[in-house]
């Protein structure tokens, strides 16, 4: 009841429908905070190419293949971002020239970068690591052959040319009398660049282009920044990843949205404004297709057709107009009754502009809160079809896809699944918190207490 | 009544008669064919791998495939009615071929598979008891925690337990079932070990499953049953009901619920059908041999006959669950009539 005189002292005072509905989305803190989660994914997908250069340094398709996959906190030599360390001390040149004939070679640019990954990971400085040190260090998880345990006589034949395996056997098989790695034995583990990104390195360096990396031309090696989020089996930044996997996902949903809505709107309007016959047959097509099995007709497209992502948009938006023109035809029919509607049919207005220009604007209160619950729908069907390979196709990538090629890896890399998962988990839930609430706030009716 | 069914059942067919259509026009827009890319020497190899050299429905695709016709396989079983060369003559496309494949479907088959020895139907019939299982256990989790998490939180609006359990659905509908799976994969399988992390040998297998796929669902019905609850606790023959001194057990039981379950019920349909496109992933995630991974698989391979044959039996079993669910719907609610 009181909110009842409450809308009509508003009503009085002009309140628009709009204001009235921010009103009470205001004081909904979940659909706020769910608005203000899908503005910021929306705006790291838009500014991915800023955050791509000035945040992760690392590009989506930037491959690092050496010890890989890497875990959250590892480190990369970024191929385009070039901030050089300070040639000095362990880093001088002459340091580095091990075999002292005044060049720089790639093997030993890759092993400059191992005293760094050294003094990273060795926390104390003390230049050996303690098992509590080589357990914190985000090294490589073991590689998938060896998921038992290896003894030691089999690390040794396998550790020349194996990716360095994490594990408390590993350390001990290693570790000298006092219990601690001596930097000599922790070559493998440290790789930081392999051989050919080393000589990339070399290339980016050599300024004269000659093959040759002289004193003149070292200015420090180009320092090495942090996969946040870790790595896939290709090296690429998975923080990255995810971000343009952000502006997939979400272009997707609300493309396909469009689409739905465009059609939805269209053949809903049609049906509730001329009623009789044309309703009866638009609305019973509607209610055949609703208990097809829309999905696989779209896999079987997708299958068809090649991985096609503008055929994605607009299979994914088709399959999902029905409720959308269910709706507007309700509103509909409930509106061309209303004098308005008969004031605009008296003046002569043809019925297309009656539909477009009048009953349309009268009834967007309740398509939109569907076109935001319509959004998250589309993500998961997107994501369902990425995630069976018949999305996305590399080396674009969507949350989808990121969590089909993590389930591959999910026991030796978790992270791979569980970042995609949780990108995905907390947009969909932002964008039925914001559905709910806006459907609360912009038609009260409709609202379940 | 009766004649409400006859009509419901008329259209079913004419939707299933669409559905079909619909599908071999795609299929038949395939840009390519099996051995498109093969050297004309390797023809004669591609078709034999892809049983081509057999009858198979004449839906391959548009593009022939060139020297096909030197194949010593290939004109051995030119002779039956739907042999090969039918197959890929140009001429065959159209109508004919729309009308030779209702023929041999009418008959009772789906052709062959292209990437086994195995009929069709036969791949389905293997499939579709790991498939039908899954499906009904999880559709009974969902019921199960859905619908009493539902009335609970109806009649508790508003109070910590509302919250609780509506905030559980919301997660619920949010966690895509291809994290879900992994997550408890990890969790009951990998960590605890309580449960095998793939493969089906028994109902042990069919647990995480089934909850990773029945989950989504529980939490839809139970916002569905929240939502139809708090429609019917207002409705005067409620408030008569508990006027008259009955208690809330029975007014819960007896009234409100039947009401309640409104939304529900017409929700099953739908629920149904994406119930079978969850246990696609559902059944990838967990190496289950049913239906959706026969599809999947089909679906890669480019094994068009077995896609199109999953895509007619589900088709079917959801066309006529709609018109099971629609009549199950008219017992529920007297007000809802189709003597029209």
């Amino acid at each position: 009841m009181t909110e009842m005189s409450k809308t009509q002292s508003e009503l009085v005072e002009g309140s628009s429908l709009w204001r009235d509905a921010w009103r009470r989305l205001k004081k909904n803190y979940a659909a706020l905070a769910g608005a203000a989660v899908v503005i910021f994914m929306a705006s790291c997908a838009l500014g991915y190419e800023v955050l791509s250069a000035g945040v992760t340094r690392f590009t989506y398709d930037e491959q690092h293949p050496f010890i890989v996959p890497k875990p959250p906190g590892a480190r990369s030599v970024p191929r385009d971002y070039y901030v050089l360390m300070e040639p000095k001390e362990a880093l001088s040149f002459e340091q580095l020239d091990i075999d002292e004939d005044g060049l720089l070679e790639a093997s030993e640019i890759e092993r400059g970068y191992r005293l760094v990954e050294f003094s990273f990971i060795d926390t104390d400085a003390d230049g050996r690591l303690s098992f509590d040190e080589y357990w914190d260090a985000p090294l490589s998880l073991p590689a998938p052959a060896l998921d038992e345990i290896p003894t030691c006589s089999r690390w040794e034949q396998i550790r020349v040319s194996m990716a360095p395996i994490e594990h408390a056997d590993i350390f001990a098989c290693d570790m000298d009398d006092e219990g601690f790695l001596p930097a000599a034995r922790t070559d493998k583990l440290l790789s930081l660049v392999s051989l050919g990104e080393a000589r990339n390195i070399m290339g980016r360096l050599d300024k004269n282009e000659d093959g040759e990396l002289i004193k003149s031309e070292y200015a420090g090696l180009p320092a090495p920044v942090t996969n946040v989020l870790g790595t896939d089996k290709l090296g690429r930044d998975l923080l990255t990843r995810l971000i343009f996997g952000a502006r997939i996902s979400l272009a997707v949903g609300f493309i396909a949205t469009l689409v739905s809505f465009l059609i939805g709107v269209t053949w809903g309007a049609t049906a509730g404004f001329f009623g009789g016959k044309v309703d009866n047959i638009m609305m019973r097509i509607v209610d055949i297709m609703y208990g097809l099995p829309f999905m696989f007709l779209v896999i079987l497209l997708m299958v068809v057709f090649g991985q096609n992502i503008y055929l994605l948009f607009v299979a994914l938006g088709a399959i999902q107009w029905l409720t959308m023109a269910r709706i507007v035809r309700g509103q509909v029919i409930s509106l061309k009754g209303q004098e308005f509607v008969e004031a605009a049919r008296a003046i002569g207005t043809p019925s297309i502009s009656i539909i477009f220009r009048h009953l349309i604007p009268n009834a967007l209160g309740p398509i939109i809160v569907y076109a935001t619950l319509t959004v998250p729908a589309v993500m998961l069907e997107e994501a369902f079809l990425s995630f069976l390979g018949l999305g996305i196709q590399a080396p674009m990538t969507s949350w989808g896809a990121l969590a089909s090629e993590g389930r591959d890896v999910m026991a030796i890399a978790p992270w791979q699944i569980f970042f995609p998962g949780l990108a995905l988990a907390v947009t969909l839930l932002s964008m039925n918190f914001l559905g709910d609430g806006l459907r609360d706030a912009l038609d009260p009716q409709l609202r379940k207490d | 009544m009766s004649r409400y069914i006859f009509k419901r059942l008329i259209s079913s067919i004419v939707v299933l008669f669409i559905i079909i259509t619909v599908s071999l026009w795609i299929t038949r827009q395939a840009p390519s064919n099996p051995c498109l890319k093969e050297r004309e020497t390797n023809t004669c190899a591609c078709v034999a791998e892809n049983k081509l050299d057999r009858p198979v429905f004449p839906i391959y695709t548009s593009i022939p495939l060139v020297g096909a016709d030197s194949c010593d396989l290939w004109s051995r079983s030119s002779g039956g009615e739907v042999g090969p060369v039918k197959i890929l003559g140009v001429s065959q496309w159209g109508e004919t071929q729309h009308a030779e494949y209702l023929k041999t479907l009418g008959s009772g088959s789906l052709g062959n598979a292209m990437k086994s020895d195995r009929t069709v139907i036969e791949m389905l019939a293997s499939g579709l008891p790991f498939t039908l299982q899954l499906g009904i256990q999880a559709l009974i989790i969902a019921l199960l925690i859905g619908i009493p998490s539902g009335l609970l939180a109806g009649l508790k609006q508003n109070q910590p337990q509302d919250y609780a359990l509506m905030t559980f659905a919301m997660l619920g509908v949010s966690i895509p079932n291809f994290v879900l799976g992994p997550l408890l994969i990890s969790l009951f399988a990998l960590e605890l070990g309580w449960f095998k992390p793939g493969g089906w040998s028994g109902f042990q297998d069919s647990i995480l499953p089934s909850i990773t796929l029945g989950l989504y669902y529980a939490a839809y019905i139970a916002r569905l049953t929240r939502g139809g609850m708090l429609e019917i606790v207002r409705k005067d023959f409620i408030r008569t009901a508990r006027a008259k001194g009955l208690t809330e057990q029975t007014v819960v039981m007896r009234h409100a619920l039947k009401g309640a379950m409104l939304p529900v019920v017409s929700y099953l349909g739908p629920a149904f059908a994406a119930m079978l496109t969850g246990s696609v992933v559902v059944e990838e995630i967990f190496g289950i041999p049913g239906v959706g991974r026969h599809f999947v698989l089909s679906a890669i391979n480019r094994d068009y006959n077995l896609v199109l044959g999953t895509i007619i039996m589900y088709s079917t079993v959801l066309v006529f669950l709609n018109l099971a669910v629609d009549i199950l719907y008219t017992f529920l609610d007297p007000q809802v009539s189709y003597d029209d």
